[in-house]
This record gives C-alpha cells, structure tokens and sequence, in this order.
C-alpha cells in the first residue's frame, strides 16, 4: 500500500507543482468528490469506498488534465467466526487528458486516460486470495457544468470512460464488490453521473 | 522571463513520469492463501474434528437444548458449551466440546448426538466432570462442502471446493 501512495502523493505534487509552470491566470485547480459512492459500502462498519479527483484546468486552451482515485474496500463477517476479513479491496489511479469541445472548460470534453489498477481479493473458482495490479488506457467523454468567468466555482462533472488493460490477468475474482464488477475485465466500462467538484 | 509550456506538453511529461512509476511497481497475478478457508485432511479431521475443551465464553449462540439440569448451548459451526443448570439462578459453565461442523444435536438418555460434517458422534454426558466420545459412525450424513446456516453457505468466500484435499473448514487450522 505504500507505493500506492506514494503513486499518488508524487502525482498529485506533479500536478500541482506543474501549476507554476503555466501563467497563473490561465489555470486553476478542481477539486472533485463522487458523494455517491458510498452506496458502494456494504454492511460491515469497517468497509471503506472513495472516489475523487484532482483537476489542473488549462483555461486559455480549454482543457484539463486530471488524477482520479478510486479506491473501495469490503470485509465480511457473516457469521462472526473469524472476525471481519477482507473480501475484496480496489484500487483505481487514472491520469486524464480533456480537451473541451468550447473554447471554455466548459460543456463537453473528449479525452484520454493511462490507469493503474490494485485488485486484492478471493480468486474465482479458488480457495486462495489473489493480488492482482494492472496498467491500462482508454478514452472517455464527460461534461462540465461551471461558472468559467468567476474565480471559483461548484461544478458537475458526469463522465463515460471506456478502456482496455494490456498483459494482466483479467476476470480472475469473485465478483463481491462494485470494484470488482468494473475493474476486474479486459474491458472496462465506467459511468460517473453523480461527480461533483469545486473550481478555485 | 518565466517560461511556460502548454497543458498537453505537461500532460505528456506527466504521463511519461507516471508510466515509469507503473513500471516500478510491477504488473501481474501473486496469489496467496486465504487464511480464513483450510484443508485437513480425512484422517486429522476424525483424530481431532471432536474435543472436549475448557469452558469458554459464548460468542455466538446458536441452538439451545436443555436436558435435565445440563444446559447445552451451540457455538454456530463451533461446538457446544456444556452448562450445569442445576442452581438455575447460577449456571454454571462445566466444559465446551469442539466440534468441526456442527449443525444439530440432539440427547437421550445421558448421551450427546452430534453431526461433525459427514460423521455421527456420541458423547456421554451423564458425568460432566468426565465427557466422553463414545462412539463415531462415520459417513452416516452426505458431506457438504458448502455446509450452510440458513440460506447462507459458512465458506461462501472460499471458492470451487477440491475434494482431493480432504474436508474444508474455517478458520486457522
């Protein structure tokens, strides 16, 4: 879990740290939350579901570039035999480019992502758990509904993301978390309707 | 004079940074045992599948079944705490016999039958100072490695069951 971590903590410095690289006026940073996703928690009181983003707005040239983290954890304890166990643990880091289809960061954008996948969790058809990281690409298009004129902003941001993960094992857990439904596949397919962030 | 760069170099550069960390963590399968879902095999499962152990605290209570003054209170899947009720005003806890799944029970006249998976096993608990197996008839119930509660199976998180491995049950071995 470590370098999981330091994965992002690096990234997220990247990001930010690249700010200063660019004319002040013309970025600003996203901060987004996905307050749905704890739908994703099951009924244990130690299951864990997160899912957020950082976004570094390029203003002038109306596009994005953004680090995403998912990130869900289930443990089971059906019948308080062993005490709570974790049954399923996910992972998921993508760094997005988007470029906006207006002259703003705003309205639709089209764009593409790299993505890190951490999948730990019981092996289908198996009695052994499994430890399963992946690398993988893809395209995805998404709407921005913001105010672009003032210096901040709430915004929604809804997503269709569409990709493919390259040499790893795929389809290999028991299917027992919402993580495992969408990311345990050769192809995996994300609908993120209920995103929503603040611009500053 | 500061120089700047577009978005897209940065995401570029970004990207090359991150992918060379994705390199450094390492793609691909490790498997490993599930601490919770174990084999034994046939033989260890009949030599220690049944014990008579010190009392111990009742974590989960499944079915109860009172038999003259003795109390006897199952551990779901675990065993059967054995309580002498003679003072029904203080029970008191004698002995806890373990036993590798366990589902029912049921007593006449001073002995104890249980199903341990596939066997029968009687006890004699006329003296609960002194259990004792009395007797096991093996094979007597079909074994079901899925062996359920209700309508839920206790090793639903342990996988497709090989039978070449011996009998599976939760927890450390």
């Amino acid at each position: 879990m470590f370098t999981k971590i330091l994965l992002i903590g690096t990234l997220t410095s990247s990001l930010l740290l690249a700010q200063n690289s660019l004319p002040k006026d013309a970025t600003s940073i996203g901060i987004e939350l996905n307050p749905l996703t704890i739908l994703a928690i099951g009924d244990d009181s130690k299951d864990t579901a997160f899912s957020g983003a950082i976004s570094l707005f390029d203003n002038i040239n109306a596009s994005e570039i953004a680090l995403s983290v998912a990130y869900e954890k289930e443990y089971s304890d059906l019948f308080g035999i062993n005490g709570s166990s974790i049954v399923a643990e996910v992972m998921d880091v993508s760094l997005h480019y988007r470029k906006f289809a207006r002259a703003k960061t705003n309205g639709f954008y089209y764009g593409g992502f790299t993505a890190y996948t951490y999948l730990d969790g019981q092996l289908k058809n198996d009695t052994r758990l499994a430890t399963v990281e992946k690398f993988g690409i893809g395209a995805e298009i998404g709407f921005r509904l913001m105010k672009t004129e003032s210096d901040w902003s709430v915004y929604w941001g809804p997503s269709f993301k569409i990709g493919r993960y390259f040499g790893s094992d795929n389809n290999v857990f028991e299917s027992n978390s919402l993580g495992m439904l969408l990311y345990d596949k050769d192809l995996f397919i994300d609908i993120d309707f209920f995103r929503v962030g603040f611009r500053f | 004079m500061k120089k700047t760069v577009s978005i897209t170099a940065l995401f570029m550069r970004t990207l090359f940074s991150t992918t060379l960390l994705w390199a450094f963590n390492g793609c691909g399968i490790e498997y490993r045992d599930n601490p919770n879902c174990n084999y034994i095999s046939l033989e260890e499962f009949r030599s220690n599948g049944v014990e008579i152990v010190e009392p111990k605290e009742i974590s989960q209570a499944g079915k109860i079944y009172v038999y003259k003054n003795t109390l006897l209170v199952q551990e779901v899947d675990q065993g059967i705490h054995v309580i002498d009720n003679s003072d029904k005003k203080n029970p008191i806890p004698k002995a806890f016999i373990k036993i590798m799944g366990n589902l029912d029970m049921a007593v006449k006249e001073g002995y104890l039958y249980i199903d341990s998976y596939m066997d029968l096993v009687v006890l004699d608990i006329n003296n609960l100072e002194q259990i004792n197996i009395v007797n096991r008839k093996e094979n007597t119930f079909s074994y079901d490695p899925y062996q359920r509660a209700g309508n839920f199976s206790y090793y639903f998180d342990c996988g497709e069951y090989n039978q070449s491995k011996g009998i599976l049950v939760r927890g450390a071995k």
